[in-house]
């Protein structure tokens, strides 16, 4: 009877532990949206919040808007756009995007803004390294099942002490990318009104979604990458297709171009991918750019990367910036955007806010 | 992995979850394989040192008992006149086992924390005498906790040897009472008997022991986080650069120094003891509220008390009822015309080796000593000088029960520890002094030269939220000396009321803590012992 009832009070008092929790969690979220500096803060793609940057601009301003994962964040520079061409964009970028959350990327674009053009970053329909350069990486004595579990077993013991080394770093950048009152939490000192009633301040980013890397490390793979122009094309999963399908339709009923770009990237882009790109964008008629075909002038896997040929640093970036401008402006025919003085004013201001930060 | 990382509370969930859903039984080993690894986490291969020291006091232990018991057995069947030797040599053995224990323990110790500090001072002196540096001087790795487990396994083999608790028989058993990972950072100190009958008494799942382990821990992270790290960053400034302050900002600098080390301290403990209570286990008491204290002696009994119990017990006792104590005594006796002398005699010999254990204790270095004996020193001229206060307060008709007596009381022994945090804290003896002087000399000068930015990160609001937090701190520990207990009334309040506050509590520690981003991140302080 009397362990019953030990029992019962046990239930009870963890049920209302999950409850008070579950209204903790909620609170913690609200306050991490309320501690969000103004403006230039967490620009490094550590944070959900900066594939929102759109959000962050007066509604129907931008007339560009990219859409894409960690590639494109890193190798449009909208600012640097701007002042040279008179165009205005933001990045809507997210590390590892699969093309269903893209799809709802375009969907809640269309809520904020009426963009000219979209350009789909292409790197997100594709999922992992291409089977060309993982069959390339392997060699023939990890294939056995012996060689793959001892792969499997030292990449788990690596992980595991990898977690338990950065365990606290880990867990806080992975709860600050969603949340960020951790990170923020010193911000109680600058805390005003607008931080409780404007919304959209937390997606204000004088890069506009870019996020900025000077940091060189060169590709030291193979240069000639992209091997064989007759490759086969890689065939693309059923469900990207289909979230292509999605997007190229909201736009054409927005009345929105979409353009398919792919900006240089060494260690997961190949001919195969390219090809099969190419094929979608003759079928439907949509301008294809790819950078790993043709570099931008100035562009070099030298001094270029970041990381070894996945992403471009500021310099790779402004590269690409500098020739996509030139297409977007040349070739697709977009307009300089109509803009109020004050808009225009802020505009520059954030140009140089971004280099005088650099 | 310390307490204050996200990392250490999955781990204690990790633990948690096997501690109760495996057999009662085998809640000791958990809690032994969880202690462990904690250790490992935190030195890796230096485990070994605390099994060494295991396997001494396990050893000596049994052998201490074993040695009593073959000897109740021949004294029973021995002649009147073979009992006197056949005791001596119990004794005789009883104490050799005993006393190698101590020594390889305090060896480790030594060898561990004060070989520099020793050999530094031998190569000192046979440098004042000519003789070059005769001793190589090397610092070993120094495992965590070993200050605390040493004196632990200590205490262990001398109840052993007194008599007042039976050998352990399980060698894992003792290596769980010296690793406990709770209390094998900044202690407490805990007794075998109490902690290890805990250990094996089977704990059930209690949702109000989680919740109230729950909060005192979060209490503590609060002490820590909130009050602590954010005095040091008025109290380091200082200390690392006292000739840039003035007088006023030195003493500041010795005060904010003094409630930085007692919140990080007790908020230690209270995140300890939260722990451990969660786990069903009620480790020892470490402070209760020692700026209540009305003496030096009183404030000891109030700060660390587990250390100040365990010199009480194993330097104090040990030494006042030695032989050799007695034999000192009775000698220094003859010499001494005041009776007053006389009685304070033993008291100040014994105590002596109190405080040069205690001031040994926190560190390796002169300052060290100095402070241990600054409050002996204090304390015995404090108790020689008694009837000559007490005949002035007669004279003065100073009402000594009163409020006001009292408060002088309090903060008379309040500026006596801010003086002695001063020696703690700062680098050197000298430091120290000039701190000490600088305070006196220059008191109601300019804290610091006009337009100096000393205290980086330091802004008005930090000192609100220090102000307001001490408060807080201040009144929780009116209303426990007062005898009420702010938990129970706290969790006793309706949900309406209990709820916000545990969220204040929770989001006070997470949006005021002085913690990431700008600001380096503080180990604490006792861990370094």
């Amino acid at each position: 009877m009397r362990k019953r009832e030990g029992l019962r009070n046990n239930i009870k008092g963890f049920v209302r532990a999950a409850v008070f929790t579950v209204i903790f969690l909620w609170i913690f979220c609200l306050l991490a949206n309320v501690f969000i500096p103004d403006g230039t803060g967490g620009e490094d793609g550590m944070e959900s919040r900066i594939s929102k940057a759109y959000r962050g601009e007066d509604t129907d301003s931008l007339s560009v808007v990219f859409v894409g994962n960690s590639d494109v964040y890193r190798a449009i520079s909208p600012v640097d756009m701007y002042m040279s061409t008179g165009v205005t964009s933001a990045v809507a970028g997210q590390p590892g995007k699969k093309m269903v959350q893209a799809v709802e990327d375009v969907r809640d674009i269309f809520r904020y803004q009426k963009p000219d053009v979209i350009v789909l970053e292409t790197d997100c329909m594709f999922r992992g390294k291409s089977p060309e350069k993982s069959a390339e990486q392997s060699s023939p004595a990890e294939k056995g099942a012996v060689e793959k579990a001892s792969k499997i077993w030292k990449s788990f013991t690596d992980k595991g002490r990898k977690l338990l080394k950065e365990g606290d770093s880990a867990f806080i950048a992975a709860l600050n990318y969603k949340a960020p009152l951790i990170r923020y939490h010193d911000n109680w000192k600058n805390l005003s009104l607008s931080s409780f009633t404007d919304v959209n301040r937390k997606y204000r980013f004088t890069n506009k979604g870019m996020v900025y890397s000077d940091a060189v490390k060169p590709y030291e793979g193979d240069p000639g990458y992209m091997k064989d122009p007759a490759s086969e094309p890689e065939e693309m999963e059923a469900s990207s297709v289909r979230s292509f399908e999605r997007i190229r339709k909201m736009c054409r009923a927005e009345e929105v171009e979409l353009v398919l770009l792919t900006v240089p990237s060494a260690n997961t882009w190949t001919y195969a991918r390219h090809n099969a790109v190419r094929a979608l964008a003759d079928r439907y008629g949509l301008a294809y750019y790819d950078y790993n075909v043709r570099y931008p002038d100035g562009f070099d896997w030298e001094t270029c990367t970041t990381d070894r040929g996945n992403h471009l640093n500021y310099r790779g970036g402004a590269a690409v910036t500098a020739d996509f401008g030139e297409r977007l402006t040349e070739d697709i025919k977009v307009k300089r955007t109509e803009l109020t003085e004050d808009q225009k004013k802020a505009w520059e201001e954030d140009y140089f806010k971004f280099h005088e930060s650099r | 992995m310390s307490y204050t990382t996200l990392t250490f509370l999955f781990f204690l969930l990790a633990t948690g979850i096997l501690y109760f859903a495996l057999p009662k039984k085998l809640q000791w080993p958990v809690l032994l394989a969880a202690s462990l690894g904690f250790f490992a986490l935190w030195c890796g291969k230096l485990i070994w040192m605390p099994a060494v020291a295991a396997f001494v006091i396990y050893a000596a232990a049994l052998y201490i008992q074993r040695t009593d018991r073959n000897f109740r057995e021949l004294l029973k069947g021995a002649e009147p006149s073979e009992k006197k030797s056949l005791k001596k040599k119990r004794d005789r053995r009883k104490k050799a086992a005993a006393a190698g224990a101590v020594i390889m323990l305090l060896a480790g110790l030594v060898a561990a924390k004060y070989m520099g500090f020793f050999g530094d001072v031998v190569n000192s002196l046979a440098a004042f005498f000519g003789k070059g540096h005769p001793i190589p001087v090397f610092h070993i790795l120094m495992p965590l906790g070993i200050s605390y487990y040493t004196l632990m396994a200590i205490s262990y083999v001398a109840d052993v040897y007194r008599g007042t608790v039976k050998a352990e028989k399980n060698p894992f058993m003792l290596m769980l009472f010296l690793c406990y990972f709770p209390h094998i950072v900044e202690g407490p100190f805990d007794r075998y008997e109490p902690l290890c009958r805990q250990f094996r008494e089977p704990h059930y799942l209690d949702y109000e022991k989680i919740r109230d382990g729950g909060i005192r821990f979060v209490w503590g992270l609060f002490k820590k986080f909130v009050i602590a790290d954010r005095a040091a960053l008025i109290a380091a400034p200082v200390f690392a650069e006292p000739d840039s302050f003035g007088g006023t900002a030195l003493l500041a600098g010795g005060i904010f120094f003094t409630l930085q080390i007692y919140a990080d301290f007790s908020g230690c403990m209270d995140m300890v003891r939260g722990v451990s209570h969660m786990l069903g286990i009620e480790i020892a008491e470490n402070f209760r509220r020692p700026f209540f204290a009305v003496s030096i002696e009183d404030f000891w009994r109030r700060w660390h008390i587990t250390l100040g119990h365990w010199l009480r017990d194993y330097v104090f006792y040990s030494v006042s009822l030695s032989k050799h104590f007695r034999k000192v005594s009775e000698k220094t006796a003859k010499y001494i015309s005041s009776q007053r002398v006389k009685e304070l005699l033993p008291a100040a010999y014994a105590l002596f080796f109190v405080w040069l254990c205690n001031g040994l204790w926190h560190g390796a270095g002169w300052k060290y000593i100095f402070y241990g004996l600054y409050y002996y020193i204090l304390m015995m001229a404090g108790r020689a000088a008694a009837p000559a206060f007490d005949a002035a307060a007669a004279a003065l008709k100073v009402d000594r029960e009163g409020r006001g007596f009292h408060i002088f009381r309090v903060f008379r022994t309040c500026l006596i520890v801010c003086f002695g945090m001063i020696i703690f804290r700062s680098e050197t003896l000298s430091k120290a002094w000039d701190m000490t002087a600088g305070i006196a000399a220059g008191l109601f000068s300019a804290p610091f030269p006009e337009g100096t930015d000393m205290f980086t990160g330091f802004g008005a609001e930090d000192m609100v939220v220090l102000l307001a937090a001490s408060a807080i701190l201040l009144t929780v520990s009116v209303m426990e000396e007062r005898g009420r207990e702010p938990l129970k009334l706290l969790t006793g309040r309706p949900v309406f009321i209990r709820w916000p506050l545990y969220m204040c509590l929770l989001f006070s520690v997470i949006i005021l803590g002085v913690y990431g981003g700008n600001h380096t991140s503080m180990a604490f302080i006792y861990a370094e012992f």
